[in-house]
């Protein structure tokens, strides 16, 4: 985000509250965070299995890089209505180094008690849990499927967006609309999609979550310096979970239409809790230009206060190289990708 | 007093919350317009799904916290804090306030018509209203 956006987002807060100063209480700040140390390795040496946005990758010897992060996020609450929040985020990027960025840096004004808007650097939620993605301790599984949320690497919109939820006795329906613009740097390119208009419904009822969502924006890609004519895409997806008694369940369907280049991804992951334990199974497919699916089986053990342990197998079936980085001639699936991680909050 | 101590100890040592624990109410502001809510309503709130009313939490030390979370929503102290990450590092709710006692819960309640809180049944008196008893 430009300083000068930042200055004036800090800014808004002092005005608002001058002008509301009724409603002024003692402003409340909460600094927490989250984080997820882990070890992740392959069966194979002829590529690197690595995150979406990731240039580098592991291979035999267990690395720490692929799903390790830490966030740290600092909530201001000014007032009745109105609060600031930011988050930074360090992982592995698309230089296979670890860097920092500002993940969210928005002002949240609640208009009524069923709206709400925010502006500045905001989640780009067009996953079903694309806006936690980044967030272990709130995922059953290690790490979301690649083969979906390889589709959008973006976790971040510089805009605005408003929410806006019925309240309809024991269910809740929400409404998010966002638009602004959004640029992410992976491996040897970056995505940009600009006029990007993002739809949610979401249904909350008890232990059930439907999501519906559709995007649309204009995709700019610039492959080392070189930009590629402008795309008008969309994505659509449908997500579902229930987290009924010990039955977890979670999947999503999803579709991204770009020029030339349209994919459809699905996930449907299923677990079951016996106590502290929550072992899952998971299957995963990608299909268009890049292709590629994965099979699963792992387990999430609430060992501690506000931390997990998950160890999770894969064996990932590429076409040709698939999501995989640095393949070289001698590279054929399947793979077994093996991970043990903590994930903690605090 | 010191017996419900002794009592909630045990239960928290045994990590069967319950057993040993009085009935659970969920109180509100005197002045609120809500006069009784469903379970499934106060767990809404808790569980930051509508924020038209602030929840007030106990200790996660105390026995009554767990008691509250698996009566109200069916769900341990650690799914409940796997939701509210959900929520607070994607900026869409602050986790709700927490506070040291029954009593500190009815401080709060009574200081804010926009308050829900739970106590212990016992610890009920005017400064509160009760809009659901969680057996």
């Amino acid at each position: 985000m430009k300083t000068k956006t930042l200055a004036t987002l800090l800014a808004i807060p002092l005005v608002l509250s001058a002008a509301k100063a009724e409603d002024l209480a003692a402003p409340e700040i909460k600094v927490g965070g989250f984080g997820t140390g882990a070890l992740t390795w392959t069966n194979t040496s002829d590529a690197l299995f690595a995150r979406p946005y990731q240039a580098g990758g592991v291979g035999t010897k267990p690395r720490t890089g692929v799903d390790s992060n830490v966030g740290l996020q600092v909530d201001a609450r000014i007032n009745d209505w109105l609060s600031l929040t930011g988050q930074g985020l360090v992982r592995k990027q698309e230089t296979d180094t670890y860097g920092a960025n500002g993940a969210l840096a928005f002002a949240k004004a609640k208009l009524s008690d069923d709206v709400s808007v925010r502006v500045g650097r905001v989640p780009l939620a067009v996953f079903l849990v694309s806006d936690y993605r980044n967030v272990g301790y709130a995922n059953t599984m290690l790490r979301p499927s690649q083969e979906v949320y390889a589709q959008v690497p973006n976790d971040s919109l510089d805009g605005a967006d408003i929410d806006w939820r019925k309240d309809l006795g024991s269910s809740t329906l929400t409404t998010e609309l966002a638009y602004g613009r959004s640029s992410a740097k992976v491996a040897g390119e970056t995505v940009t999609f600009t006029n990007a208009k993002v739809l949610n419904l979401i249904l909350d009822h008890g232990p059930f979550v439907v999501r519906l969502g559709r995007a649309e924006a204009t995709l700019a890609l610039d492959e080392g310096g070189v930009e590629l004519p402008k795309a008008k895409v969309s994505f659509t997806a449908l997500g579902f979970t229930l987290d009924w008694r010990n039955v977890v369940v979670q999947s999503e369907f999803t579709k991204a239409q770009v020029p030339g280049a349209d994919t459809k991804a699905w996930y449907a992951m299923g677990g079951y809790r016996f106590g502290k334990l929550l072992p899952f199974v998971s299957h995963s497919k990608l299909t268009g230009d890049i292709a590629q699916t994965t099979d699963s089986v792992g387990v999430r053990w609430d060992a501690f206060r506000s931390a997990d342990i998950k160890f999770q197998l894969d064996r990932v079936k590429p076409q040709g190289e698939g999501l995989f980085n640095q393949a070289g001639p001698a590279f054929h699936g399947p793979v077994t990708v093996g991970a043990i991680a903590v994930d903690f909050v605090f | 007093m010191r017996k419900l101590f002794i009592s909630s100890v045990l239960a928290a040592m045994a990590g069967i919350a319950g057993s040993a624990q009085a009935e659970v109410v969920v109180v509100v502001n005197p002045n609120a317009a809500e006069t009784s809510l469903t379970k499934e309503q106060v767990a809404q709130y808790f569980l930051g799904k509508i924020d038209t009313l602030a929840p007030i939490d106990q200790p996660e030390s105390a026995a009554i916290r767990t008691e509250f979370y698996q009566k109200v929503a069916n769900k341990d102290l650690a799914q409940t804090r796997a939701l509210w990450a959900k929520l607070v590092f994607t900026g869409k709710a602050m986790p709700p306030r927490e506070v040291a006692s029954n009593a500190d819960v009815k401080k709060a309640v009574a200081a804010n018509p926009k308050a829900i809180g739970y106590i212990d049944k016992s610890a009920v008196d005017a400064t509160v209203k009760v809009i659901c008893t969680i057996p």
